[in-house]
Parts: C-alpha cells; structure tokens; sequence
C-alpha cells in the first residue's frame, strides 16, 4: 500500500459537459479541461460546458438540465474543438439570459404551497426523467406482485454517452425490461458528404474521402494513404481511451481514470505531428517533416496492464453479460464485442496495407464484460504501434476494392462503409444496431449498477447511421 | 460531562469537517484552495432551497437534519481526552450504535422523499447496505467490550493502555474498518448516492442549505467513526511524549485519511455482493471474533 | 452555574436565534420547485432483500443480549463464556440454515 502525495497545479471543479466526455476528447479538447472534475449530478456542477450549436434532439434535456444546475452557474458554449490549453478558470460562470430557442427561462421561485407556473412536460430530458406507475399483474420470481418504475435514463446521463437513451423497467433494483434508443443523427443533404457520427469523425472522414476516389474510378494516393491509416488508427486509441475512462468514471475506479488520462495526454499531443481535425485534403501539407509520434507507449503497455491485472475491474466486470461466438455471430456483431467473443471479423484483415504493417488482430475468448475492456486496451495499444509504423513506411500497395464500390474502413467500434450512389449517400456502420439490441438483452435481469457497467462495456454510439 | 460538552462537541463537529474537507484534497491530489473553497461554501448556503415537484414534503425536508442530529450525537459519545470524554455514558457504545443507527431513515427519507426514480431506488439500496454493515460493526463492539468488562468507551480506551486493541483482535478490526466506511456511505460504499450510477441518487434532489447540511453530516460521520475506531482499537489517547488530546487528533486524522484513500482506490461495491459477503463471510467471522475476544478475556484480562 | 458557563449558555441562546432567523429568511424567500410536471414513483418496492432483513431482525434482538454480556463477563468467568458460546452457536445456525435455503441469495 503506496500513499502518494501528487501536488497538482490545478483546483478541481466540478464540472458537467454536453453531450460527453467522450465526445470533446475525440474532437480534441482534454486534459484542456485542466481542472475539471467531471459530475453526473447536475446540481453539485459549478460549470457547464456545451457545444456551439446544441444538437436539436437534446435541446430538451439540456432545458430540463438547466433547471436542476444551481442557479448561479450558466451554460459555456464552446465550438469545438476547443483549443488545448484552456483552463477551467478561463470558462464562464454566472447567470445568462436564456437563449433563444430554448423553452425554459430562469427557474422561479415558489412559495410555499403553490405552483406559481405550469411547464409542459419534459420527455426524456435527463434530469426530467420520465416516470410513470405501472401495475404489472405478472408475478416476479419470488411469487410476488409488485409495482415497477418506467424510467429512462438519458440522455444527458454521465458517464453514458450524450444522446443515448436507456429505457428500463425497474423491478426493485433489478431490469426487467430495456430498451435503447441511439437519438442524435445527421441528416444527409446532398453531394457534400456530412459526418454522421461525432465520435468517430476522422474514420468518416477517410471513408468519405476514399469513396469519392472510387466513384471517381481510382483510389487514395499512396503517401496520404499512409496517413489517413496513421489518422484511423489514431483514432481508434484515442476513442477506445476516451470510452475506459468513461467506464472507469461509471465504476468510480479512480487509478483506471488516472492511466488513461495519461495515455491521452501523450496522445492529442500527436494532433501536433498529424492534424487530423483539419480537412482530409490538408493532411499531406499540414503533417509535419519527419512524424515521431510522442511516446504514449509506456503509458499505454502500463494502462494495459492495469486493465488485466486490476481486481476491482474483476470484481465489477467478470462473467458479466457473456456472449458466445455463436451469439456473436447470429446477431451479426461486428467490431470489438465480436472480437471479444472470439468471433474473428476484422476490416483490417483483407486490407494489403494493414498486412504490410504487420497486423494481428487482437481476440478474446471469454466474451464477457472484462474481455471486452481487456481487448479495447490491447487494440489501443497495437492501433498506436500501427501508427508509428504508417508513419515511418515509404511505398505504399493498393488497398484493392471494386472501382465505383463502397469504401469500408474499420472504426472503433466496428465497419464503418459509405457509397456515392445514385446522386446521395449510403452509409452503413453495420454492428450498430446489433450492439444495441444485445446490450438492451444482456441489461436484463441484472441489478441496476451490473446493468449499468453491462450497458457500457458494449461501447454503444448515440448517433444512428442510416436510412 | 459539564455545561461546556455540548459546544465543545459542536466545534469539534465544525472544525473535523473542515479538516476532512483538506483531507479530500490532500488525498486525490488536488490543490488546497481556502478561498474557492470558502466562496462555494457561501454560494451554497445562501442559493435558495430547491425541492422537486415530486416530493413529499415531511420526509424530503426532514431528512438532512435528522442526518446531521445523528451524525452529531454519534460524535457526542466519543471521547477525546481524559479531560474531555463527550457524553461519557455508561453504555456509551450503545449510544454510539444507536446514534448512527439514525442515519438510516435519514438517507432513507431523503430517498422516498425526494420522489424521483433514481432516488427511490438509492434509498433502497441504502436498507441493503445497512442490513450489511449493521451486525458486523454491532458486534465487533461487543468483542471490543468484553475485554474491558464495560461499554463505557472511556474505560475501553483505559484498558489499551499497554496494547492497542488493534493488534489484540486484528480480526475484529478488520471486520469494523469496511462497515464504518459504510455508515458514512463514502466510496467504496456509497451506494445510496452513487454519481455516476443515479446520478446524485438520494441526496440529488437538495440544493443550497439543505445540500450542505448534508455535506456537513457525512463529514461528520466520518470524523465520528475514525474518532471511536480510534478510541476503540487504537488506544485512544496513550501514547508518548504528546499531550493526550493531540494522539487522539493524529489518529483520529490517520483513520480518516486511510478511509478516503482506500475510497479512491477501490471501485464502486454492488449491492448484492455486499449483501451476500457481509451475511457469509463477515457475520460469521464477527461471531468468530467474539469467541476469541472471550477468551482473551479470560486469558490476559482479569 | 459559574459565569463563564452562562456566558456559553447565553452564547448557544444566541446561536439558535441567529440560525432560526436565517431559516426564517430562506424560507420567506421561496424555494424553488425543480423537475416540474412529473409524477412521484413510489412503487410497491420490490425488496429483494427481505429475507436478510428477517435474519437481521434475529441478530439484532441477539445483540440485546450480547451488550450485557460484554459488560458483565469479565467478573463471571468460565461460565459465562460457554453460555454465549452455546448462544453464539445456535445463532450460526441460524445463519447456516437461511444460506442453505437460499435466503442469502439475491432472487
């Protein structure tokens, strides 16, 4: 037993972002925050930070959040990305008018007794969760008949994803039902392609890009081929990061949201060597000389090792929700749950690129919760080592693929693919769905804290891609 | 105990609640900020009270006080110095027990009472965690009493005053160190409030005074329960060359210290694990352990 | 009653008002309603755990017990420890028994 004394340079806040975490980290603002103590609880925040402009599908619960802050703390509207370096002092906190748009003013006072002002009702706000009493007439296991609580949790439900939305029967403390709604989606408007989702732009980005080569019947070229790899693969760790911590907030395992910080850290610094936030097309001029990607690699084999080793994950994350590779495989899984349960499917396989660079997928066996946490780390790691090794190649083979046919790239979270067909956009980020569906299955049955850390190791994305 | 004891407890009340504020910072490494802190405490207490419109008004209204009565009535009987031993009851522990026994329906009114899901269901899983720690911190007591021959804590403290019971009976100090962590409901056990699971749970629904009465209140929990560990198992005030009262201080700090750290490093417990360790393996070995503390009575303390 | 200790007394006196006025003021100034427009959700709670709270019900009256033991066994000896002794065992049990029924069980 080790008590370290860290003398930090910074106070902590305590701080509620918009829509997540997750999703300010992957466009580039982190440890930026520094100083900031992320809080699931609206009333205990002293400051909020939300992006300029606030998706429309969460306009509702940031209204019925904004009741529940303190009255004295007001919403900082940042475009993002945010520039590293800004610190918690330098946001803004005290009251603002409303803004216009948003339903709900300054919250009114009441005396005593009397409801002075009438609201509509709040929907699936978070903050404004949405309950109502139901006599459910079927007995649960013990014979007994009890009432249930309709709940649902979202969508401005840290350390969740923003914008996903959990809609639980609660028997006690035990999901009886549950069901999962992905609310934020883009709309596609026209031949200008538009990133569906927020948490993996940079994949999109590649995608829409190689796509374009390929209607325009040829593919990337070799030299920004090798970068839009180091730039997925990049990104690949940094999401997987951003969603540990995440789960290491869920579980409150404090030395877990220490190690990936740091892994991160290391990271965005590597957005100085390849900027990929700027446009795809200025990658080539805007990478810088000879890249030496920072050395995030200690931090991250330590991070690894934290992963496997750590007991208190054991505790929370072991034998829960396991799936075989048959299930796998039936529900059409793709991305890290497949490979957590042993089912081999791999973008990256078939790509000559990747087998140039040496790449072994990373499986698992168990298929259960802890696997999955396990196999994202590990991918974290060899996806850096990958980049390093994009960075540093010269020639460059064909990626293959029918001219004029979908481009698919392998992103976090499984394929994602687009098609320039017809005069409009086909997107496809298979697995999606899937994934929800066997999350909202696996949460059943489980206590509520077992379903919660269930409902994030599947690593869900809150936008919906498709039709 | 005289006409000062009340106040006297009051301003170890206030001033341990300011310490374990610095406790806090000391031990997740953040920077000790005196004034931010001060100016939160003061934007805190003067923000208007909130209710949610689910509420139920005795119970949510109620609920923080009656938190800080037993938090402060548990502090009351621990003893700090030969010269001021609290309420320095003959069944001084059983005031003890029966002082925090009163933070259950606390939390538990602030739960139903605060009327959301989410709240419900945090007060709930208090009881449970209740029915885990009660009957092992209960008769841990037991077996630290037995040696001394009475419940009174000041003459517990007497009887350490050549071994601390700690290394006498490292079982039963074993057993008590998780359930006192659970009475304050402080990570790992925070399971009623819970932030990242109910978002707040069942304090959630508080803002401005009634919020920092129940920051106080578990404050003063924790400096209650190190103060008897303290007084229990680590002979209270003996110690050598210091005055008494400042050997009671350094251990009642070194406990709380050891609380918040453990709290950092370890996740989050799940109810029904807690449950079933406290009723398999800790009721058991606290049975156990008063079985070994009767013989060592028998042996080495007549 | 020495001066210094009315002095204190009168102190706390003081102490009360001040705090009951301020209580007096928050609540004239209104408290402010959140989460408008919802329903409480006070369920027929499923508590699982009902079985444990019945054990814990049997503890606790064991532990009436058990406090004037500690307090007079060191004066009685021998004797004493062999009757808690039997006392302790029929309540392990207790214990054994509700775990082999599967009350320990989280259903």
């Amino acid at each position: 037993m080790v008590l370290r004394l860290r003398r930090s340079r910074h106070e902590r806040v305590p701080g509620f972002v918009i829509p997540d975490e997750q999703t300010w980290t992957l466009l580039g603002a982190e440890s930026a925050m520094a100083g900031l103590q992320l809080t699931a609880n609206p009333a205990a925040a002293r400051v909020v930070l939300a992006p300029d402009p606030i998706p429309d599908e969460l306009a509702e619960g940031v209204a019925a959040l904004r009741e529940l802050l303190p009255d004295d703390v007001a919403i900082d509207y940042r475009a993002l990305p945010v520039p590293v370096g800004t610190r918690v002092r330098d946001l803004r906190v005290g009251t603002e008018a409303p803004a216009a748009g948003m339903e709900h003013g300054h919250g009114e006072h009441d005396g005593h007794g009397h409801d002075a002002h009438d609201h509509g009702g709040h929907g699936d706000g978070d903050g404004g969760h949405h309950d109502m009493m139901a006599i459910v007439g079927d007995p649960s296991a013990d014979g007994l008949i009890m009432e249930s609580i309709q709940l649902s949790h979202g969508p401005l439900a840290a350390p969740l994803p923003g914008g996903l939305v959990v809609d639980v029967t609660l028997d006690g403390d035990v999901v009886a039902e549950s069901a999962i709604r992905a609310l934020l989606r883009v709309e596609p408007a026209g031949p200008e392609p538009r990133v569906p989702d927020a948490l993996t732009p940079v994949a999109w980005t590649v995608v829409f890009a190689e796509a374009v080569a390929r209607a325009g019947g040829g593919s990337t070229g070799s030299e920004r081929a090798w970068l839009s790899l180091a730039a997925v693969e990049l990104e690949r760790a940094v999401s997987h990061l951003a969603w540990l911590r995440s789960l290491g907030r869920l579980l409150d395992l404090h030395p877990l949201i220490e190690a990936c910080t740091r892994s991160l850290a290391a990271l965005q610094a590597s957005r100085a060597i390849l900027p990929y936030d700027t446009p795809h097309d200025d990658w080539l001029e805007a990478a810088v000389g000879a890249p030496d990607l920072p050395d995030g690699r200690d931090a991250l084999s330590d991070l690894v090792k934290l992963v496997t080793r750590s007991r208190g994950l054991r505790w929370r994350l072991r034998g829960r929700a396991v799936l075989t590779k048959a299930e796998a495989s039936s529900r059409g899984l793709c991305g890290p749950v497949a490979r957590a349960s042993g089912r081999a499917v791999d973008g990256r396989t078939d790509d000559p690129r990747y087998a140039r660079l040496g790449f072994d997928p990373a499986l698992g066996t168990q298929g259960d919760a802890l696997a999955r946490a396990i196999l994202r780390a590990e991918e974290a790691l060899a996806a850096v080592d990958l980049a390093r090794r994009a960075l540093e190649a010269d020639a460059c083979p064909d990626a293959g693929g029918v001219p004029g046919g979908a481009a698919v790239t392998e992103g976090p979270r499984g394929p994602l693919s687009a098609r320039w067909t017809d005069g409009r956009w086909l997107l496809v980020a298979a697995g999606a769905e899937p994934a929800r569906r066997a999350a909202a299955d696996a949460m059943v049955g489980l206590e509520w804290s077992a379903a919660l850390a269930v409902l994030a190791s599947f690593d869900l994305s809150p936008w919906s891609v498709g039709a | 105990m005289s006409t000062l004891t009340p106040l006297g407890v009051l301003a170890v009340a206030l001033g341990g609640a300011g310490c374990v504020a610095v406790l806090e910072c000391v031990v997740a490494g953040t920077r000790l900020a005196p004034a931010t802190m001060a100016r939160l405490a003061s934007t805190t207490v003067r923000q208007p009270l909130r209710r949610p419109a689910t509420y139920d008004s005795w119970l949510f209204h109620l609920a923080p006080g009656l938190l800080l009565i037993a938090a402060v009535m548990a502090l009351a009987t621990v003893p700090w110095a030969p010269g001021f031993r609290g309420v320095d009851f003959q069944a001084g522990v059983i005031l003890f027990g029966g002082a925090l026994a009163y933070v259950t329906p606390a939390v538990f009114m602030a739960g139903w009472g605060v009327g959301t899901p989410l709240g419900v269901v945090g007060g709930f899983r208090w009881l449970a965690l209740m029915l885990a720690y009660a009957m092992p911190l209960a008769m841990v007591v037991t077996a630290v009493a037995a040696p001394a021959g009475s419940l009174r804590p000041s003459d517990i403290v007497e009887v350490q005053h050549a071994v601390p019971m700690a290394l006498v009976q490292p079982l039963a100090f074993a057993l008590w160190l998780p359930a006192i962590v659970a009475v304050c409901f402080l990570p790992p056990f925070d399971l009623p409030q819970a932030d990242s699971e109910l978002g707040g749970g069942a304090f959630a629904g508080y803002g401005g005074l009634d919020a920092a009465i129940v920051w106080l209140a578990q404050r003063v929990l924790l400096v209650a329960v190190s103060g008897m560990t303290a007084a229990l198992f680590l002979s209270g005030w003996h110690g050598p060359l210091l005055p008494p009262a400042i050997w009671m201080a350094v251990k009642t700090v070194g406990v709380a210290t050891l609380v918040l750290w453990a709290g950092r490093r370890l996740p989050r417990m799940e109810v029904d694990r807690t449950l079933a360790l406290a009723w398999k393996v800790a009721n058991p070995l606290a049975i156990v352990a008063i079985v070994i503390a009767g013989a060592l009575t028998l042996a080495f303390y007549r | 009653m020495t001066a210094v200790e009315f002095f204190f007394v009168l102190l706390a006196l003081l102490l009360g008002l001040l705090l009951s006025a301020y209580a007096l003021v928050l609540w004239r100034r209104g408290v402010e309603v959140t989460r408008r427009g919802e329903q409480p959700a006070w369920p027929r709670y499923h508590v699982r755990f009902y079985t444990v709270a019945l054990l814990f019900i049997a503890f606790d009256m064991e532990m009436a017990y058990m406090y004037p033991w500690a307090a007079v066994f060191r004066d009685l000896g021998f004797f004493a420890y062999a009757e808690i002794g039997f006392f302790l065992t029929v309540l392990g049990l207790g214990i054994a028994y509700g775990w082999r029924e599967g009350a320990l069980e989280w259903s």
